[in-house]
């Protein structure tokens, strides 16, 4: 009906991708396994989420995820490709350069390139990346990924050192892990032929390639070609390729058509004949047409429309077969993201108390995850227990994460929490009685006789989201605490969640639920706890999570980082966890190549094939 | 006749000018503004002021209205961020599939709903007039999102005959020619159209059956279905043309919703999914242009129902 | 404001005077006599008020005998076919009880029907009113400004609305009532319009009553019969809204019930056939809308006997 969750597009995710090893096929295949040539493979898009920008180089108001993962990623192919099977690593195969080379303390960088070709016959060279890079540097402002202080203020230089090299100067030692799989994945060779500021210039006249100053005039030119929708199948520009894919047909409505790139160089070769994404008005339109069994070959099942599983199901696909064609076989498509609440450390009423650890600590106890995750999301989605998911199992989820985590639902935990922090049951209500900084009071500012009466403001449309929600309050009334839900659209929630400058006054929220906060291919705490920080909603200022976030920057160790995963998840700092729910996808049984689904949300239909 | 053509002409116009001049200030007035919304959570404040000075946001609102109504005068309406195109290209993309939609609703409607309201008005309270008119209420009555849902199931899923979803095409060509992907959301919008209009025209045929010239066309030896058809039905509907034009905004409303249950983006729905987003250049034009169509739709009404009723004189 | 297009009982054609209808002989039996007459004898009218009534005694004296759980949550409970756990419709999915559910949301979307169709009528009919009586430049103003409200469709100003305030319930039927003001409006200038002119209202100006006067004690009354058919409709057609505005995402939400969200939030369980979301709410609403056009109905065929009686 309504629109599916909402995404929320870091910056790193924008360039990220991945893919199936080449080669393997599915094991949930249940059709004969010897791939065809040819064919047609019919995408459903999420509703609402239609691509409709093309230049790689996305600006803020143009960032949709699903133009950069299920669009521009087929066509023009970042440098690094991150996702191997359903985990987000980097995927050496489909990158375009051999993994990158630190050297000097890990301050310089060196990139060496694959031989891959442009569709024009171009080959793609250092150059073409240093055309990025030079117009990262000009155009950061307009830059939808652009964290300042990252990327690209880190990298103080950038040398075509031959043809085939490209090597970077950084301003410190950062982590490779990090580096590489947030900071250079945001590169996208452009081709020499896009240099240039007139339709009938030749290519690398624009002189951007070699020099930042004459970028502005090169980005405009590109920017207003990409304005131009219309004009996307018959556009030369965008018809230079170096991905699998070029474009066939595309409308305003979201209808895309691709044809395989001829000159494609890389490992794995499109067998399909076409690949075409369907734009849908709603979840259940989109449904109604999947169940038909004919014109979609992949596609997302709507939460309602899944059959309840079961608990002691150790699959996470439904039991049965939820449709009523049997054309389908099912993976499920995990989120590499953070479901949390965020909670306002500024709030002038309760700003004070939310800064507490027990008081946190009693909220997150409040929240039925595992009821949530088998009634809310019919049993598909898993207890979010700290800043990394579980789902699917990976390197990055420490110790502290495992299992049901530090706080897994207990409600008499959370009433004894408050209690033995000088608070009281007064009708119904939690109310501090022991106002002070010791041990067993309230807390530092925390004014004696306040009472609990927190708001939570969401963004509306989930029906999931609903339903915890409401249980969320449910229960922790029961704890003394008076949880007022309050659902907005999602631009007002987010309004207001960002609203929050200088003046205090505008810091109404208290605590606000708006979905997840999706990963790059490293998921680093730098968007959510260094002071400042554009998704630090919630104005944390913890020195020592400041340094121990840091430290995974500079410091590529998974000791380091599980250090940081250890503290987030025990401090709960500016954030509640909330239930982390996967997609169940539906794809053709008579097809391959599709399982499992990249956590980053990108596709690679290069390596779909219909079997016998 | 022509100083009231021309007076009404002039008030549509001034109307039409305070439409949007009320959607505008509606829009500008509510909390948060436009520049989030588009922007997207992690821009910084200044990409936020950035983006506001480009569009003028800062500027007073009567400033604002200006500009946006100047560049009404030369054709454009805007630009929306969010779809990427400009509002003047997605409205002349989208409105005339709706138009599509709401054309052949009527027009099925129509064709059902006056023999269905003359029969009810000739064999009035009858076993036949009640329980049309219970199943004419029955339909009125239920939610159109339910309506669109019931159908699906009966007719797509229990009974495979018709598509759940309707013509995808970008020509209307092509959407008049997928006659079974049709069938489902016109049957949807013009089922409770179907109620309202054979009530009027009931209710219309009623009393036009117990005026003088009827019963003085019965005692001449008349038939009774000649004096129907001749002269009863060409009074009766004289009063449906002016319900044609009333329905207007009920039609957008209810095309808004078949568009989103049968994956048929028109202007209903792109007008709901830009409301969300606060996309208010798409907002402001589907106003105006939907506005025009309400007044110019009902002051086609009022002259065709001064044009067809001699009695009716207009100063 | 409507959803639907409107029925023939809530349109007059009001650019034209209509003739007042006068009759020569006094009447055998009394106006209202008549009209109730005319009323009882409609069946229809007979089932629409028994129906209404049965609802308003289910929403409001049902809780009264049949306690639940409304304010606690259970979603370990959720989902339960009618028949398990003592809930007779089973249970919604937060856990509610499904029929108390039901009283509960009835409640609401009786209240938001009956409220902002009292508000639109009153605000509808004073404005009229005035309108039609005074004349001139004045009414010429105020019905633009009816027209120029007529000529946004009442869903868009609605989304418009909703889209940026989540709203409440009082919201809401500010809202609702913001755009049904205009038919009544419309209705009652064209009465007044035809009622100015006689006989009484001209007496009561020359024996020195002002204007007020007037429209309150002469106009009013006379036009009543109009101003209560279109009350009926409106508040068949507010509950028709709320349920297209929780379709659509932007109606009141929860921990709020209503028919409408309570139809919406179900039917999203379609294939999982959790039937007892869905038809309960759905047929409430079909039935109170039913009924309460059959009421409207016949109260116009009752009242248009009283004027051609007059």
């Amino acid at each position: 009906m309504f629109n599916g969750r909402r995404w929320l597009v870091p910056v790193a995710t924008l360039t990220v991708l991945g893919s199936l090893v080449a080669g393997c096929g599915s094991s949930n295949n249940a059709g004969g396994t010897t791939p065809q040539q040819g064919g047609t493979a019919t995408w459903a898009e999420l509703s609402g989420a239609s691509p409709n920008w093309i230049f790689p180089f996305v600006d803020s108001a143009h960032n949709s995820v699903n133009s950069v993962t299920q669009f521009e990623n087929l066509m023009y192919r970042p440098l690094y490709w991150f996702g191997n099977g359903n985990q987000p690593t980097i995927n050496d195969s489909l990158s375009l350069a051999a993994e990158p080379i630190y050297q000097n303390n890990n301050t310089t960088v060196v990139m060496n390139l694959k031989p891959y070709v442009w569709s024009n016959g171009e080959k793609m060279t250092a150059q073409d990346v240093q055309f990025w890079m030079n117009m990262m540097f000009a155009e950061k402002a307009n830059w939808a990924g652009y964290v300042p202080t990252e990327f690209p203020d880190n990298v103080k230089t950038v040398t075509v050192t031959s043809p085939t090299q490209i090597t970077m100067t950084l301003d410190n030692t950062y982590s490779n892990t990090w580096f590489t799989g947030n900071e250079l994945a945001q590169i996208t060779p452009m081709p020499l032929a896009w240099d240039k500021t007139s339709d009938s210039a030749a290519p690398g006249s624009g002189g951007c390639s070699t020099d930042q100053n004459k970028c502005d005039a090169v980005y405009q030119y590109l920017y207003n070609k990409s304005k131009n929708l219309s004009t996307y199948q018959s556009e030369p520009l965008w018809q230079i390729v170096d991905g699998p894919w070029k474009l066939k047909t595309f409308d305003s409505d979201g209808n895309v058509t691709m044809v395989p790139n001829p000159t494609y160089s890389g490992p794995v070769k499109p067998k399909l004949a076409e690949f075409k994404e369907l734009p849908f008005t709603s979840d259940t339109a989109e449904f109604n047409v999947l169940r038909g069994g004919n014109t979609i070959n992949v596609g997302d099942i709507p939460i309602t429309d899944l059959p309840q599983r079961s608990v002691t199901s150790s699959s996470p696909l439904p039991d049965h077969n939820p449709m009523p064609s049997t054309n389908y076989t099912y993976a499920p498509n995990y989120v590499w993201g953070w479901s949390y609440a965020p909670i306002n450390y500024a709030n002038p009423t309760y700003g004070p108390a939310l800064k507490q650890l027990y008081f946190r600590q009693a909220l997150q106890l409040t929240i039925d995850q595992k009821t949530d995750d088998q009634v809310a999301w019919r049993g598909y989605a898993v207890p979010m227990t700290g800043p990394i998911p579980t789902a699917p199992p990976n390197q990055f989820a420490s110790q502290a994460e495992q299992g049901d985590g530090p706080y897994a639902f207990n409600i008499g935990r959370a009433k004894n929490l408050l209690t033995s922090h000088g608070w009281t049951m007064q009708n119904g209500t939690m109310t501090c009685t022991s106002a002070g900084s010791a041990p067993n009071q309230c807390g530092d500012g925390v004014p004696a006789g306040q009472a609990l009466h927190l708001t939570l403001e969401y963004a509306n449309g989930v029906k999931s989201v609903d339903q915890i929600v409401q249980q969320w309050k449910s229960d922790a009334s029961q704890a003394g605490i008076d949880i007022t839900i309050n659902a907005q659209p999602f631009n007002t929630v987010i309004s207001d969640t960002t609203s929050c400058g200088q003046k205090a006054s505008t810091c109404g929220w208290q605590m606000a639920l708006f979905g997840y906060e999706t990963y790059g291919a490293v998921p680093t705490g730098d968007p959510f706890f260094l002071p400042g920080s554009a998704i630090n909603y919630g104005s944390v200022n913890d020195p020592h999570l400041t340094d121990l976030t840091n430290k995974t920057l500079h410091d590529g160790s998974m000791t380091t980082f599980h250090q940081y995963v250890d503290y987030v998840a025990q401090q709960l700092p500016g954030a509640l966890n909330t239930p982390d729910s996967y997609f169940v996808y539906a794809y053709s049984r008579n097809m391959g190549g599709v399982a499992p689904f990249n956590p980053l949300g990108v596709i690679t239909p290069e390596n779909w094939y219909f079997t016998k | 006749m022509a100083a009231y053509l021309v007076r009404r002409v002039l008030q549509s116009i001034l109307v039409i000018l305070l439409v949007s001049l009320v959607t505008f200030t509606l829009l500008h007035l509510l909390p948060g503004g436009p520049a989030r919304a588009i922007l997207g959570p992690r821009a910084t404040s200044q990409q936020l002021q950035q983006f506001i000075v480009q569009n003028h946001y800062d500027k007073p609102l009567i400033l604002q209205f200006g500009l946006w109504f100047n560049d009404l005068l030369h054709g454009n309406l805007g630009y929306s961020y969010h779809l990427n195109e400009n509002v003047a290209s997605l409205i002349a993309d989208r409105l005339p599939k709706t138009i599509v939609l709401m054309l052949l609703s009527i027009v099925v409607a129509l064709l059902i709903a006056i023999p269905l309201g003359v029969y009810q008005a000739r064999k009035r309270n009858t076993v036949g007039d009640y329980v049309l008119t219970g199943f004419s209420f029955l339909f009125y009555a239920m939610p159109s999102f339910l309506l669109g849902l019931l159908l699906i199931i009966l007719f797509s899923f229990v009974l495979p005959w018709f598509s759940p979803e309707a013509p995808q095409s970008d020509s209307l060509g092509a959407i008049l020619a997928d006659g079974n992907a049709l069938v489902l959301p016109v049957a949807t919008l013009a089922l409770i159209t179907i109620a309202a209009f054979s009530r009027y025209t009931r209710s219309s045929v009623m009393e036009n059956l117990t005026q003088d010239y009827v019963r003085t066309a019965a005692a001449n030896g008349a038939k009774d279905s000649r004096i129907v058809v001749k002269h009863v039905l060409r009074n009766a509907l004289i009063p449906v043309v002016t319900l044609l034009g009333l329905s207007l905004p009920a039609l957008f409303a209810g095309a808004l919703i078949v568009e989103s249950v049968f994956n048929y983006p028109g202007m209903g729905f792109l007008f709901w999914q830009e409301a969300i987003v606060r996309d208010y250049p798409v907002l402001l034009g589907v106003t105006l242009v939907v506005a025009i169509a309400t007044v110019v739709g009902s002051l086609l009404a009022d002259i065709a129902y001064a044009v067809l009723d001699p009695r009716v004189k207009y100063a | 404001m409507t959803i639907n297009p409107p029925l023939p009982e809530q349109v007059h054609v009001s650019d034209t005077v209509a003739a007042p209808v006068d009759s020569g002989d006094a009447p055998p039996k009394s106006m209202w006599r008549l009209g109730l007459e005319v009323f009882l004898a409609n069946r229809l009218a007979i089932v629409g008020l028994v129906v209404v009534l049965l609802f308003v005694a289910f929403c409001f004296l049902g809780p009264l005998l049949y306690h639940t759980e409304q304010l606690r949550t259970d979603l370990a409970q959720a989902n339960q076919p009618p028949g398990t756990g003592g809930h007779p419709l089973g249970t919604d999915d937060v856990g509610y009880d499904e029929l108390g559910r039901l009283m509960v949301g009835g409640q609401s979307s009786l209240e938001i029907g009956i409220a902002a169709a009292v508000m639109a009528t009153i605000v509808g009919t004073l404005w009229g009113a005035i309108a039609g009586y005074l004349g001139g430049w004045v009414d010429a103003i105020m019905m633009r400004v009816v027209d120029t409200l007529l000529a946004i469709p009442g869903l868009f100003l609605l989304l418009l609305l909703v889209a940026i305030f989540t709203p409440s319930t009082g919201l809401l039927i500010v809202v609702i009532a913001f755009g049904a003001w205009l038919t009544p409006a419309r209705l009652v200038r064209g009465e007044t319009l035809s009622l100015r002119t006689r006989e009484y209202v001209q007496a009561a100006k020359m024996m020195g009553g002002g204007n007020r006067r007037a429209i309150l004690k002469h106009i009013t009354p006379n036009a009543i019969g109009t101003i209560v058919v279109n009350a009926t409709f409106q508040v068949a057609d507010a509950i028709l809204i709320v349920a297209a505005l929780s379709f659509l995402g932007l109606g009141v939400p929860p921990p709020h019930a209503d028919w409408g969200n309570m139809l919406s939030d179900g039917t999203a369980f379609t294939q999982n056939g959790y039937w007892w979301m869905i038809l309960p709410p759905g047929l409430a609403i079909v039935l109170v809308v039913v009924a309460f056009n059959f009421l409207g109905d016949a109260l116009r065929d009752a009242f248009e006997v009283r004027l051609r009686r007059r």
